[in-house]
């Protein structure tokens, strides 16, 4: 009889629990994020896509040789005039001819935005990047174009101040 | 097999009119019940089970519904590293999936071998090289959101809102009042033990001490350190080797640690690098058995004696030992290209230039 006892409680209690459970989730607010209409809240400083001021940048090719999965290619040719300065003060010796960011090879290690002197690498909270190509993934950040790059470096005489990433590998 | 979007459908004039109405219902039917395979692989299937999960809950796109079959489900995410070894499996993971399908490319790894695309000999340097992807989500791993944003990106769904705008000292317990042994008293009593000639090697001033004994006497040292009272090395902490190719030589290092007693000590053995033989320690420490199979997989050691000598991490009719110093990564595995493609990266990426201004 005591185990009869025992074995109605629980069964009780083990109906009803769930029941109340789901009566009390029934009207509370739901967690769901709805999220194309909605972002989610970032932390402050969320690790997402890289970003490049290119203005600020005086390539130094830091954040290329920090890097530990070699994403950053960067191109940098002796400038022939006065560029300014940045905004942290640095004087712009170099033209950055090529900046571009392999997006799909980075692994958000924040390395190269440490090192950064004029930190204008800065890490975005920015995570959405999907594409179709792959090739897609690649960000220039670089706003010489093709043709003035060609100017710049026909009057440096083809010599370069500093290249990295995939542009010092031999094809 | 691409996501097609039924404008598309229509420019492209394919079918008459009725049957391209008919595929724009099956289009919208078939997108809006994406129904993933339960397939995770590395560290991204974490993230991959969160956006299942109640926050960002991928049921509300009909996409949550993970079939444990591949005969069931018409998403694959490849979520994480794709081995070479896997790449066979995902390959025919993907060949098992019923018409149409498509492929999500999850994280940095699965999308162009990731950290591993320069130097790792193991990774497939993009999932792409086995399975046709249609959509790429970078991130290491990406957010939840992120692959959400993939897989809306996959149905090309206008709802998708614009970017975010930019902002810019080892714990030690207590000894218990007995006192661990230094190297040199460990090397001394090898000595005792085995005789001087034996024991080639004691090392005690050096960061990590050890002794190097000859490889005929191994299982009659470890045998001693293991079941001496005084020694007790009753944890084979790790099993590694180490090719030195200047001295046509191989090493294998076994660290050990006593529990009982607190001491450590490595021991060495050095074999010729043509034909390394070493006898098996994995009936005096079991943990030695897959530790061996390792560096049988890595570096061609073979361990006399051992009860299942495979290899662990590359498949089975992989060529060579990739960890020796003059090893050369095969260029193709079943058919599947193996080294990066850095010639792909000059011509697909943005690095294409004219000859006469790239630098000399």
């Amino acid at each position: 009889m005591k185990h009869w006892w025992y074995r109605f409680y629980y069964t009780t209690r083990g109906v009803l629990w769930p029941l109340w459970v789901g009566l009390v989730n029934l009207f509370r607010r739901p967690v769901t994020i709805q999220y194309p209409h909605e972002k989610p809240r970032l932390f402050p400083r969320s690790r997402m896509m890289l970003y490049n001021d290119i203005d600020n940048c005086i390539g130094c090719l830091q954040c290329a040789r920090v890097c530990p999965v070699d994403c950053i290619a960067i191109e940098t040719v002796k400038a022939d005039r006065d560029l300014g300065v940045t905004n942290t003060g640095h004087k712009k010796k170099l033209y950055v001819t090529v900046f571009d960011i392999d997006e799909a090879k980075c692994c958000y290690c924040n390395l190269c935005t440490e090192v950064c002197p004029t930190e204008c690498l800065v890490m975005t909270p920015n995570f959405e990047g999907s594409v179709y190509d792959r090739y897609h993934l690649v960000l220039r950040f670089a706003k010489i174009t093709p043709e003035e790059r060609a100017e710049i470096l026909r009057k440096a005489g083809g010599k370069t101040a500093g290249v990295t990433g995939i542009l010092a590998r031999k094809v | 097999m691409v996501a097609v979007p039924v404008e598309r459908f229509e420019k492209t004039g394919e079918g008459f009119v009725l049957l391209t109405t008919v595929d724009a219902i099956f289009n919208w039917a078939r997108l809006s019940a994406l129904w993933p395979m339960t397939f995770g692989l590395a560290c991204c299937a974490i993230e991959m089970m969160v956006t299942v999960s109640a926050r960002t809950d991928l049921d509300r796109f009909g996409a949550g519904v993970f079939r444990a079959s591949p005969r069931q489900a018409d998403l694959m995410i490849v979520a994480g590293t794709v081995t070479i070894k896997m790449a066979t499996r995902v390959k025919r993971l993907y060949e098992q999936m019923p018409e149409p399908k498509y492929v999500i490319s999850m994280g940095s790894c699965a999308t162009c071998g990731g950290p591993y695309w320069d130097h790792g000999y193991h990774v497939l340097k993009g999932v792409n090289r086995v399975i046709p992807v249609d959509v790429y989500v970078p991130g290491c791993p990406p957010r939840p959101e992120a692959l959400y944003e993939g897989l809306l990106i996959l149905r090309e769904n206008p709802a998708r809102t614009a970017p975010v705008q930019l902002q810019a000292v080892p714990c030690r317990p207590d000894d218990g009042g007995i006192e661990p042994m230094g190297p040199a008293e460990i090397g001394h009593k090898l000595k005792a033990s085995l005789g001087d000639e034996k024991v080639l090697d004691v090392r005690a001033d050096v960061l990590e001490p050890y002794i190097r004994i000859a490889p005929a006497a191994l299982r009659e040292a470890a045998q001693l350190l293991r079941h001496d009272p005084d020694l007790a090395f009753d944890f084979l902490m790790c099993l590694s080797g180490v090719d030195y190719i200047g001295q046509n030589e191989i090493e294998v290092v076994y660290h050990l640690f006593s529990f009982r007693h607190r001491h450590r000590i490595a021991l060495k053995v050095r074999v010729p690098r043509d034909d390394p033989r070493v006898p098996t320690v994995s009936d005096i420490w079991r943990t030695a058995e897959w530790h061996e199979r390792e560096a049988y997989d890595l570096l061609g050691i073979v361990f006399e004696g051992h009860p299942d000598l495979r290899r662990i991490l590359l498949p089975e009719d992989w060529e060579g030992f990739p960890l020796r110093k003059d090893y050369e990564v095969q260029a193709y595995y079943h058919d599947i290209p193996v080294p990066y493609d850095i010639r792909q990266d000059f011509e697909k990426g943005t690095w294409v230039f004219e000859e006469e201004v790239r630098p000399a």
